[in-house]
């Protein structure tokens, strides 16, 4: 039994009644993603990053790369990571390789959403022969498997960068995020707001642009997270087995070193728990912001304002569809009480005089 | 009058918690009598359906009822609280005591399902005893009250049209033969001649079943027409409550004078069509006093400041109760209209 949701609108008129006193903004109003505490956690942790990105190579004490005597050495006020069986600053390293990990997960990343909407997003607007074979295009590139596509073609290109590796990524990761696309607008363009746009005479590339692609906002930015998640992985998974090349530094190519110097082995694990603590903060940070985007776009799982209510008679409740919860259930004999429970509003009414 | 069927007592209805909780319905007392019609009329955002689906409590969040009674009598047994019952009771009590029949009900069957399908579900969940003949016959047997054939059992619902649909969710609510039905202006989507013909039907299966309707809908010309007794709900609260003949003749509060001028009455002499200046009041800044008072032609000084109370006119015959300093409980009305 779905309750329609005119009902909810019903109760809050916005007319030229409405007048200023006693509403309150809360902040976020505008942006409330910024309200959803995970979503905020993630992306102060992303920001976080994103700044190492910028000026980690300026912030790093020592030339990552560079050797000194001070070989293996655990972590120090000198050396704060520790250093490698050459004597290389690990902290240096990873602030270093923290650009290339950024980069080549969000190019990746804008490669792959631009494609997936390009392709999903008409595919599914226009029907037909386009459709037919956008479609086979994705479903093709969709059992192409992306890691020992991009294993080889890395190892035939001589100088393979992070730019390389990135659109790589990209190209072959964009499928999925067509596939749900054009089941999306396959779904939007028959609602009524679009017929109506295409009644008035709206141009195709309009109708995408200003009535589809709104609607398309959240499901295009958690496959945008999604995709940077799955790019930050495979690149550093080509860096650790040692496919791309690793002169440039990043997390990767620390725990490649790791892993062939046998840092376990010896105990160095300095040299293998910073990167990897990196890598796993950046995917919990990315996936809170996408945890928050769904919560944003799908208000059954919306938590925020609605937890577990305490009751005057100390009972707690909890807000669910169908099952309204009662706060307090007053005694009808006694006419007192009612007149109680006026009294706050009354005395509310007079402070605003 | 017969016994009461549904009680309301006092109800109370937010939106969200807290401060910034918005009062939609503000102690509304309301009876029900058995076999009875009764009407609430309001404007948009007045709480007529937050009314409605609060006592059912099928109010989505941020929705919470923070007070009163919603007492109901079975026609045996012990009255109960439908505001105290926890969600397995709430769930045997819905469709099989109080039926609900939803704003734009036409678009509440499911595509692609066949009709029988779905009214048989029903049966299915809620008498589990039953057998499929049974079942079947009991569908077919609604569908004829509603007036529609029972060999359009086995359609879908694209093959029907919009006044059918209705009738069909009509039908689906009396399935179980509650002895209340709630119906959120169930034919604002159909145009004026489907509409009289299936509130037509309507009474006369009501005379015939005896359960009580609880008719929301912001046109009173048919509730004037359909409804023993009216209530008009303005921001949150009763304003006016009275057998809706009496009420047609005899408006009290002006908010109910100002409804009942928005239509034109097809007999007696012509009058101005006024209507009633102003929008409803935003339920977040809710005027002083009377709610009403800021659009009301009538307001006295005393509007302003103190919410009058609902309660019997002093004039007035048993049965009918206004909220209006204009006629306060305890004098005659008469002398203070201009």
């Amino acid at each position: 039994m779905a309750v329609p949701a005119g009902t909810v609108d019903a109760a809050t008129p916005a007319g030229p009644a409405t007048v200023g006193t006693g509403v309150r903004h809360r902040p976020g109003r505008r942006l409330p993603l910024l309200r959803n505490r995970k979503a905020m956690t993630g992306l102060i942790t992303l920001g976080f990053f994103a700044v190492v990105a910028v000026i980690g190579p300026w912030l790093a004490p020592y030339d990552p790369g560079r050797r000194s005597a001070d070989l293996l050495q655990p972590p120090s006020g000198q050396h704060w990571f520790g250093t490698t069986h050459l004597g290389q600053d690990i902290f240096s390293q990873v602030l270093v390789g923290t650009r290339g990990v950024l980069l080549v997960g969000f190019t990746a990343g804008i490669v792959a959403t631009l494609l997936a909407v390009v392709v999903g997003v008409t595919a599914g607007h226009l029907g037909g022969v386009a459709d037919e074979s956008l479609s086979v295009l994705s479903n093709v590139f969709l059992v192409i498997p992306a890691l020992p596509l991009i294993i080889i073609v890395s190892a035939a290109i001589p100088e393979s960068g992070d730019l390389t590796i990135a659109l790589l990524i990209g190209l072959t990761s964009w499928a999925w995020g067509a596939r749900v696309l054009r089941a999306q607008t396959l779904s939007l363009r028959r609602r009524d707001f679009v017929e109506a746009a295409r009644a008035t005479g709206e141009s195709t590339w309009r109708i995408i642009a200003f009535e589809v692609l709104p609607n398309l906002t959240a499901v295009i930015s958690s496959g945008f997270i999604g995709t940077v998640i799955f790019a930050v992985m495979s690149q550093i998974t080509l860096a650790f087995i040692g496919i791309s090349s690793i002169s440039p530094w990043n997390w990767g190519t620390i725990l490649y070193w790791a892993q062939s110097q046998q840092a376990l082995a010896q105990g160095a694990w300095w040299w293998f728990v910073p990167a990897g603590l990196a890598i796993a903060l950046l995917g919990t940070a990315l996936a809170l912001v996408n945890f928050g985007i769904d919560e944003l776009v799908s208000p059954r799982l919306r938590t925020s304002g609605s937890g577990p209510i305490r009751t005057p008679d100390g009972r707690t409740v909890r807000m669910r569809t169908g099952f309204t919860p009662v706060l307090a259930s007053a005694p009808p004999q006694s006419r007192q009480p009612r007149r109680q429970r006026r009294r706050p509003t009354t005395t509310r009414r007079s402070s605003r005089e | 009058m017969s016994s009461p069927v549904l009680e309301i007592r006092n109800l109370c209805v937010d939106y969200g918690v807290g401060e910034t909780a918005v009062r939609a319905v503000r102690d509304v007392d309301l009876t029900l009598h058995r076999g009875q019609v009764l009407g609430l009329a309001g404007e948009s955002g007045s709480g007529k359906s937050t009314l409605a689906y609060g006592l059912t409590r099928l109010l989505p969040p941020p929705g919470v009822v923070t007070g009163g009674q919603v007492i109901y009598h079975p026609p045996a047994g012990a009255p109960v609280d439908v505001l105290a019952m926890t969600p397995a009771q709430l769930r045997r009590f819905r469709w099989a005591e109080t039926a609900v029949v939803f704003q734009g009900a036409m678009n509440s069957l499911n595509p692609v399902h066949r009709i029988s399908t779905q009214l048989l579900d029903v049966l299915k969940a809620h008498r589990p005893t039953s057998t499929a003949v049974g079942r079947r016959e009991r569908a077919q047997e609604v569908l004829r009250l509603v007036g529609i054939p029972a060999d359009r059992l086995d359609a879908y619902p694209h093959q029907l049209s919009g006044g059918m649909r209705q009738r069909v969710m009509i039908a689906m609510a009396l399935l179980l033969e509650p002895q209340l039905v709630i119906m959120d202006e169930p034919t604002t989507a159909l145009d004026v001649v489907m509409q009289r013909q299936i509130l037509g039907e309507l009474a006369q299966l009501r005379q015939r079943l005896e359960f009580a309707v609880l008719f929301i809908t912001h046109d009173l010309s048919l509730l004037v027409e359909f409804s023993d007794h009216i209530a008009i709900m303005y921001g949150g609260r009763v304003v006016e409550q009275a057998a809706s003949d009496r009420l047609y003749q005899q408006a009290l509060h002006p908010y109910t004078e100002g409804l009942l001028q928005s239509f034109p009455a097809l007999r007696g002499p012509l009058r101005t069509l006024t209507g009633i200046p102003g929008s409803p009041p935003d339920l977040r800044a809710m005027p002083t006093g009377c709610a009403f008072h800021p659009r009301c032609p009538y307001a006295l000084d005393v509007c302003r400041s103190r919410l009058p109370p609902l309660g019997r006119p002093a004039d007035s015959h048993a049965g009918r109760t206004v909220a209006c300093w204009l006629h306060p409980t305890a004098e005659p009305a008469t002398e203070t209209r201009p």
